[in-house]
């Protein structure tokens, strides 16, 4: 992969600040809860739901939904595509931080 | 020329010193430079390994309960053929079970946080072993009327049968932080 490969190999969809932390953080557990994810990566419930619909509608992320009560419990998890298409895009920037270097 | 050989051995030793130098300055650049080449996919990588924050001990405490109750049931139909009360013992003991199996449902929905990389995995392994047992042991102890095989046998074969269960969910209490 050369230079441009890696341009074109970012993927837009996940090239976003709050999405790309969303995906590590679900690349590295099975499956975590809307709580959990908000506190870690620090922003705001509706900021966190606008980017995992984005990210569910790529079909990168399967969101699910139970009811305690009245209360809804989300847990979201990383589909396989979820994961080859971080895997890529992470393979995209490891070529590129490497520069002109071969 | 006595007074060479020690300036020539003096000078073989320098330029080994300046060629273990430099080699060992190649060596470090290339490995700092394969180390960020490798940075992003290897670390992505090691962290599917370690150890997520939020996960919840109380999930593996009602993992390890269901299991005890997956143990129990097992052991009461390999050998409830063979008490006199075996009928009604069994009865009562799958609807104990049933309402066990309501509660802990009910638990792990609320208890829910992060679930380590194959969690899922393990925990689908770990719940094929009973369901294999309930079958072959169904077979040989539950379903003929009668049987000899001794209860420390049949309980042994319901425990280690409920026991990867049990062990996937002391892994999420041993690691767990909520």
């Amino acid at each position: 992969m050369n230079l441009e490969e890696a341009r074109i190999a970012l993927n837009d969809t996940i090239h976003s600040p709050v999405r790309l932390a969303l995906m590590a953080a679900l690349n590295s557990v099975d499956s975590a809860d809307y709580q959990s994810l908000r506190e870690e990566l620090g922003v705001s419930y509706s900021l966190l739901s606008k980017h995992a619909a984005i990210l569910e509608q790529a079909g990168y992320l399967k969101i699910s939904k139970a009811f305690d009560g009245r209360t809804p419990i989300t847990h979201l998890n990383l589909t396989r595509d979820g994961r080859q298409a971080f895997q890529s895009y992470l393979s995209a920037l490891d070529r590129l931080v490497r520069g002109l270097t071969t | 020329m006595g007074g060479l050989c020690p300036s020539r051995s003096l000078n073989r030793l320098y330029f080994q010193f300046i060629k273990s130098l430099t080699i060992r300055k190649i060596a470090s650049r290339t490995n700092a430079i394969t180390g960020r080449m490798k940075s992003f996919t290897h670390t992505a990588h090691l962290a599917q390994s370690g150890n997520p924050r939020n996960i919840s001990q109380a999930e593996g405490w009602l993992l390890v309960v269901q299991s005890m109750g997956i143990a129990v049931l097992l052991a009461v139909s390999f050998q409830s053929h063979l008490w006199e009360w075996g009928g009604i013992i069994r009865m009562l003991a799958q609807i104990v079970f049933i309402i066990l199996i309501i509660l802990v449902s009910r638990g792990l929905a609320k208890t829910r946080r992060v679930h380590p990389r194959g969690f899922k995995w393990r925990l689908t392994c770990a719940g094929i072993l009973p369901v294999v047992v309930a079958v072959i042991g169904g077979w040989f102890w539950t379903a003929p009327t009668f049987h000899d095989t001794s209860w420390i046998i049949t309980t042994a074969v319901a425990v280690g049968a409920s026991l990867p269960g049990a062990l996937v969910g002391l892994e999420l209490v041993v690691r767990g932080n909520k």
